[in-house]
């Protein structure tokens, strides 16, 4: 018996309402046993994906956050409570996270993604959930996925909207197809306006649902467009976006492992 | 011949604007001469970077608007 096959025998009960849906079945749900997602950012939009991609049964989750947790934070990142305040949000997180699946292996990255470390993390995981709160981090990721030939799903809020997109998925569009350059204003993230905690919610459960739509192969993925959530009135906008010749980035330097994972 | 633009104003730019919503009546224009008008309207679109779509799919600056179209002004979001 394989590692997957006594998994699949121990945990048949606790997936089955998954595994009876025809599209998953017992074989979409060891492709689920067998991925590897690493989600980028443990707030607002990373707590919820990645407390249900866990429960759900990804068999490797890689988290990459640097930050603490603050009071601010417990309104809507939902995997810490007031006994995290002050700790490593990967270490809250990943304790969080195992107590809803014991198997699932964890990786804590609690470093800030940079040039130096990205390849190295992002090479070993199969997809990229881009939950950051940083322009700047979304181009790495993308330009580092796009080095790596690896799908990226992104989410971004702002107040009651939310975007989402599945990025460099089978030779399509990237984020820069949609926004080339990163802006010169700087754009205003949640700590700077404001969130109604419900929305990273549903925008991080939107990113959770197109990673399992990529790892299983069943729907059809938000690649090519980007999705627009309206909180306030309720309204989904699909916006189509071509892919665009652009210049393939430089191959971000691959470093040790040891070296880009502070303990 | 005039035609209709439903315009739709999403993050920042809707705070810009004071609207997420608006309709203009126009000739046939390109996105860059549509985004001249508003800016006027707007001063302060200027400083601000965004993707025009045209009935859901972002188009060029050059491209024509020659129908009655839903536009939408998209501004990178950066909140998570």
């Amino acid at each position: 018996m394989t590692l997957t096959e006594i998994t699949m025998a121990k945990d048949q009960e606790k997936y089955i309402r998954q595994i009876e849906l025809p599209e998953i079945g017992t074989q979409g749900q060891e492709r689920i046993f067998n991925s590897k997602v690493l989600v980028v950012g443990a707030g607002g939009l990373g707590c919820p994906a990645l407390q249900y991609l866990t429960s759900m049964g990804v068999g490797t989750i890689g988290i990459v956050d640097f930050d603490r947790v603050s009071l601010s934070n417990l309104h809507r990142q939902i995997l810490y409570s007031a006994d995290d305040l002050g700790q490593s949000k990967v270490e809250m997180a990943k304790k969080a996270l195992h107590k809803l699946n014991t198997l699932c292996v964890i990786n804590t990255h609690d470093v800030l993604l940079s040039k130096k470390n990205a390849a190295t993390i992002i090479g070993g995981y199969d997809l990229v959930i881009d939950a950051t709160d940083m322009i700047p981090a979304r181009y790495l990721i993308n330009d580092t996925c796009v080095s790596l030939n690896k799908p990226f799903i992104y989410g971004a809020i702002y107040k009651y909207q939310g975007q989402v997109a599945v990025f460099n998925y089978q030779n399509g569009p990237t984020y820069r197809c949609l926004f080339p350059d990163e802006p010169k204003e700087k754009i205003q993230n949640c700590d700077q306006r404001g969130v109604l905690a419900v929305l990273p919610g549903i925008i991080g459960l939107m990113q959770a649902s197109e990673a399992i739509k990529l790892i299983t192969g069943f729907g059809e993925p938000l690649s090519g467009f980007v999705g627009l959530f309206d909180l306030a009135n309720m309204q989904w906008d699909r916006i189509k976006i071509s892919k665009k010749s652009t210049k393939k980035p430089d191959a971000p330097e691959i470093t040790d492992p040891q070296e880009s994972t502070k303990i | 011949m005039n035609h209709k633009l439903h315009i739709k104003y999403f993050g920042q730019i809707a705070e810009i604007t004071g609207k997420s919503f608006e309709i203009i009546s126009s000739d046939s224009i390109s996105i860059e001469e549509l985004v001249k008008n508003l800016t006027e309207s707007y001063p302060s679109l200027r400083d601000q970077e965004f993707k025009v779509a045209v009935d859901h799919e972002i188009k060029s600056k050059s491209s024509q608007i020659s129908h009655d179209a839903e536009i939408a002004l998209l501004p990178p979001f950066a909140g998570g």
